[in-house]
């Protein structure tokens, strides 16, 4: 852990502003669990709980708010800890939502790509309490629709991440499509004031 | 403001906690649940699976959500179908569709769905809710392979019964038609037919035995025919009849001139199995008639014949006797040859005379009581002359006590002896043996004449007693003969109650038997009379 956490950068990290709802750890949970069996769980937590954070999966509320920063540094630890690459770190993504109740809940927003499009950013303030999701456009016939996402600088993980969860949130809705990317084509990290996904697919 | 504030977090917070409990009890509940549901959303992809889903299709989670429904479960047609009547109808609706596992095998299930709306009645996705019915599938082909299997025995039983009821139609008609043709040849026969069944009652009576006998079927029908006598023309019938059916042959019923019945009655079997009887009545009036016009015509000839031979007779005994004059030898050896023709012809005319006498019935008797003995002995007498001149040895031979007496007319007994006698003499060369006998059977007195003479070809033996009946090897001898003196020795016998028969064998001899009855069946012949 020592290795990816510089002490300063880990508490920057975790003093991040804003909270997110508790279902994307039972998300990161669920996914380490069905990849790396409950050994791998365990170990996980163990991770967290060497940083200080004992973190009770089991009775974590889907819909209570939690820190920001913990969730960040949850991503990190299991990269390190499962030595995952970016690729590992977008499936989890792609796997969130399909794991995730209150994605469930939220479905009638994704009736067709038009509605799903519009309210995306009210999806987004289901689950954080910072940054906000714009939606300047998509395009059927060239297949990709745009995503920004704006005030939300945390760490590049959480890009790869929201990466491949935007890629399930498309794959909900294009039944004759395959083949889906997803391209961060600005990123705050990078120097762009906001974070800008095209996701693609064929 | 603080107070609300803090009421509304509090409300919120229960809210939320309801939530997760809610989520936590389907996730479990859904968990549990042994029947693999999915939930799809309008556009027909996976957004959540049970574990049992996983379990049917091998799919995890992660692979099955986001997949469209299509690729799972097919046909894609009747799964729209079923989708799109869930929705229109907002009812459960199933259909048996198939699942495509993950390593592509195929599993019949039946697919249960059910539309969902949100509260403007927005399509927000299916439940589907699918239940593998591989076994039930399996005992259902089985059962539908069994079903088909008794099918096609039943079929194949069905037209094997076709079949036979088709044969048995077959034969029906055929039978039908034989029975047409029976019909046709019992109603079209030229003979009358009444048929008994076994209690010897009318049953059928065809249209010519109505005619014959002047009384209509239906009067006949269900009645025996002694119920019948009434009848003018049954009763005639009825009295032959009651001589016992089975002793009827060819026995004749005479009503008048106009119509003269044979009546024969034969009993009817099929394969051992007693049916009836039946009479037939055999229309003879015909040659009745012509055998009339003919004995007519023999006795007329006869009679005719025999006022000219008497005259030459006498013509010839003159000549030989010299009344008109001496005669040469020469002339007396022709003239006693034409004596003898004569006679001859005097002698077939008589035999002629007696044929027609006896077949018009008007060939008279006389019985008296007598000794059969002493008539044979008469007629013995009478050819000692041409015994000796043939040089043949007779032998008389009768018990010693006396003979019954019986009932004769001797002089056509006489006939009777004399016709045999002289046959064996005739038919016996030179130097042969004759032996005539007589045996008293109490009940009735047994004649026998046996010869050593040229005996009866066999083949010929069954018309010794029909009219001008003479062997072939009699005839080559050229002997004389008319063929008449058997016949009507054995109808004079008959006529006394009597029976007549021989045994022969070609150049061994013949011997001849009669017998005539005593005491009470003589009795009873002369009732006749």
């Amino acid at each position: 852990m020592e290795k990816i956490f510089k002490n300063s950068e880990f508490q920057n990290l975790i003093r991040l502003p804003g909270k997110v709802r508790g279902v994307v750890f039972q998300t990161d949970a669920e996914y380490i669990r069905q990849s790396k069996g409950e050994e791998g769980l365990a170990a996980f937590k163990n991770g967290l709980k060497k940083l200080g954070y004992l973190v009770d999966y089991e009775n974590i509320k889907g819909t209570d708010w939690y820190p920001l920063g913990l969730r960040v540094v949850s991503l990190l630890v299991a990269k390190e800890l499962f030595n995952w690459t970016d690729k590992d770190i977008e499936d989890m993504g792609r796997a969130a939502p399909k794991y995730s109740f209150i994605v469930k809940m939220l479905l009638k927003y994704f009736l067709t790509i038009a509605m799903t499009y519009k309210e995306s950013p009210k999806y987004w303030v289901k689950h954080y309490t910072v940054g906000k999701i714009e939606t300047p456009g998509y395009d059927l016939k060239k297949k990709y629709f745009l995503i920004c996402l704006k005030d939300f600088k945390t760490h590049p993980i959480m890009c790869t991440y929201l990466g491949g969860y935007f890629i399930t949130l498309a794959q909900y809705l294009l039944k004759e499509a395959k083949n889906y990317k997803v391209k961060e084509t600005k990123c705050m990290f990078r120097g762009d004031k906001y974070h800008e996904f095209v996701v693609s697919w064929e | 403001m603080d107070k609300n504030k803090k009421i509304l977090n509090e409300e919120s917070q229960r809210l939320k906690e309801d939530l997760e409990d809610l989520e936590k009890y389907i996730r479990e509940f859904s968990s549990f649940l042994p029947l693999a549901v999915c939930m799809i959303n309008p556009p027909k992809i996976i957004i959540d699976i049970n574990k049992a889903f996983e379990n049917l299709t091998g799919y995890d989670l992660l692979g099955a959500i986001g997949q469209p429904i299509k690729t799972i479960v097919i046909p894609e047609n009747e799964l729209n179908t079923l989708l799109s009547s869930a929705r229109k109808e907002r009812q459960v609706k199933s259909e048996e569709l198939t699942i495509i596992s993950k390593k592509n095998k195929k599993i019949p299930v039946t697919v249960s769905v059910s539309a969902r709306e949100d509260d403007k009645n927005n399509l927000i996705g299916y439940f589907l809710a699918i239940t593998d019915i591989t076994e039930i599938k399996k005992a259902r082909e089985g059962l539908e392979k069994k079903v088909e299997k008794r099918t096609e025995e039943l079929e194949n039983s069905r037209k094997a019964l076709m079949n036979i009821l088709e044969d048995v139609e077959e034969a029906r008609k055929t039978a039908e038609d034989e029975k047409d043709k029976a019909s046709a040849v019992v109603a079209n026969l030229s003979d009358g037919l009444i048929v008994l069944d076994k209690e010897k009652k009318v049953f059928l009576v065809n249209p010519r035995a109505e005619e014959f006998l002047s009384v209509t079927s239906k009067k006949m029908f269900g009645k025996k025919i002694s119920e019948l006598e009434e009848n003018e023309r049954m009763g005639p019938l009825s009295k032959l009849l009651k001589e016992g059916l089975e002793n009827v042959f060819r026995k004749e019923i005479n009503f008048g001139v106009t119509l003269t019945l044979e009546v024969t009655t034969e009993r009817m079997k099929i394969r051992e199995k007693e049916l009836g009887e039946m009479i037939v009545l055999h229309d003879i009036t015909r040659e009745k008639t012509i055998e009339r016009m003919k004995t007519e015509f023999v006795s007329l000839s006869a009679h005719q014949l025999r006022t000219p031979l008497a005259a030459i007779k006498w013509t010839i005994q003159m000549l030989l006797d010299g009344d008109i004059g001496e005669i040469t030898p020469e002339q007396r050896e022709i003239i006693e040859k034409t004596q003898k023709s004569n006679e001859r012809m005097i002698g077939l005319i008589n035999d002629l005379l007696d044929v027609t006498r006896i077949e018009e019935g008007r060939y008279l008797y006389k019985p008296i009581l007598s000794d059969l003995g002493s008539v044979v002995r008469f007629v013995i007498n009478s050819q000692e002359d041409e015994l000796k001149r043939k040089g043949l040895k007779l032998e008389f031979s009768k018990p010693r006590d006396n003979l019954s007496r019986v009932m004769v007319d001797v002089e056509k007994m006489r006939v009777v002896v004399q016709n045999l006698l002289e046959n064996a003499i005739k038919y016996t060369p030179s130097g042969g043996k004759i032996k005539v006998s007589l045996k008293d059977n109490k009940t009735e007195i047994e004649f026998k004449i046996e010869d050593s003479g040229v005996g009866i070809p066999e083949d010929q033996q069954g018309r010794v007693f029909a009219k001008f009946f003479r062997g072939a090897n009699v005839i080559r001898m050229e002997t004389e003969g008319s063929g008449l003196g058997i016949f009507i020795s054995k109808n004079i016998v008959e006529a006394h109650g009597g029976k007549m028969w021989f045994e022969s064998k070609e150049g061994k001899g013949a011997t001849f038997y009669f017998t005539i009855p005593v005491k009470k069946e003589f009795e009873e012949f002369l009732k006749e009379f």
